[in-house]
């Protein structure tokens, strides 16, 4: 497991223990964000002041640093971090409204994702690998073609901005959460609203499937910390099938 | 290094992520089922802040959670019990 932190530094924990295992070099500012490439050997952080780094998972080492505004643009914060199924492309969200993609063997740019506004917030790549959520301050679910960065949905229905977005594994379900409390659970075929979740009065932060979307996980504000499931009558037949 | 400013409590957060579960390249194709409406199982007590950040072990219904508390909170999403809890330090 993964950690990343206002000091500067990004851990690897023992996942049983919650025990540091390793602490990666220390960079200059917050990190907001950290993600691991699919296959477990890259991992990259993204910094408070736009810089982006890419560490060897195995080796621990630093591999390459690259900053993704000059300094002294605004909103240059590294908000939410993903690579592509392959691992060839890491997009970026940053606070200046772009989703940036960079080829992070090289740290060249790949492309930028245009059409939300205000700071984009999360950003995530489909269990296919085909498509990338995000979410923005524009309160706006963005959803992007992975491949040619081609913006393809913006769904509306947020009232604020969208701090999470979360993949079902299994099916064609994606969830968005953010500062209005609510979950809203969207069917990734037609694009419609399938589940309204009024979670909490506080913002929702964070949003995580599990392995087979038995159990979707939510973290708000004030230590607030839920879990949803299927109904019980949904249990029931699940079980019954099984 | 650089020595930072003591992090204010809105801003100090903890991320936490996986690396993520293989997943088989024909999985996301399955064709579905009708999507189960979710309902809320367990409130899981513990961080005194924001929580920032959760993600589940690969494979298993282990939680992790991070918050601006500065903790790292490890649970069994099935049963809503703690399992673990680390306190990270304060500065770097």
């Amino acid at each position: 497991m993964l950690s990343g932190g206002t000091d500067g530094r990004a851990r690897l924990h023992d996942v049983a223990t919650g025990k540091v295992v390793h602490a990666f070099e220390e960079q200059p500012d917050f990190l907001h964000a950290v993600a691991w490439s699919r296959d477990g050997t890259t991992l990259a952080t993204g910094c408070d002041d736009g810089r982006i780094t890419i560490f060897d998972a195995a080796k621990r080492t630093r591999l390459r640093s690259f900053q993704h505004a000059a300094k002294g643009t605004k909103e240059r914060v590294v908000w939410s971090l993903a690579f592509s199924r392959g691992g060839g492309t890491l997009f970026a969200a940053t606070g200046d409204g772009l989703i940036r993609a960079w080829n992070p063997a090289t740290g060249r740019g790949r492309m930028r994702l245009t059409g939300h506004e205000g700071r984009v917030l999360c950003v995530r790549v489909s269990p296919n690998g085909r498509l990338l959520a995000s979410g923005a301050d524009d309160a706006k679910v963005g959803i992007w073609d992975v491949r040619t960065g081609r913006k393809r949905y913006l769904l509306g229905g947020h009232a604020k901005s969208v701090y999470a977005v979360a993949w079902h594994p299994t099916r064609p379900l994606l969830a968005s959460a953010g500062i209005d409390g609510q979950v809203r659970i969207w069917d990734t075929r037609r694009w419609t609203l399938v589940q309204r979740l009024d979670v909490t009065k506080n913002t929702i932060y964070g949003l995580a499937f599990d392995h087979d979307g038995r159990h979707l996980a939510v973290s708000c504000g004030s230590g607030g910390l839920y879990v949803y499931g299927p109904r019980a009558k949904a249990r029931a037949e699940a079980s019954g099938d099984g | 290094m650089l020595l930072r400013r003591q992090p204010f409590s809105w801003v100090a957060l903890v991320l936490a992520a996986f690396v993520p579960a293989t997943v088989r390249a024909d999985d996301a194709a399955k064709p579905t089922t009708k999507p189960a409406p979710y309902e809320r199982l367990h409130v899981l007590e513990g961080h005194t802040s924001i929580v920032r950040s959760v993600a589940f072990q690969p494979g298993t219904r282990r939680l992790v959670s991070g918050g601006s508390d500065r903790s790292l909170r490890v649970w069994d999403a099935e049963k809503g019990a703690l399992l673990a809890e680390l306190q990270l330090p304060r500065s770097g």
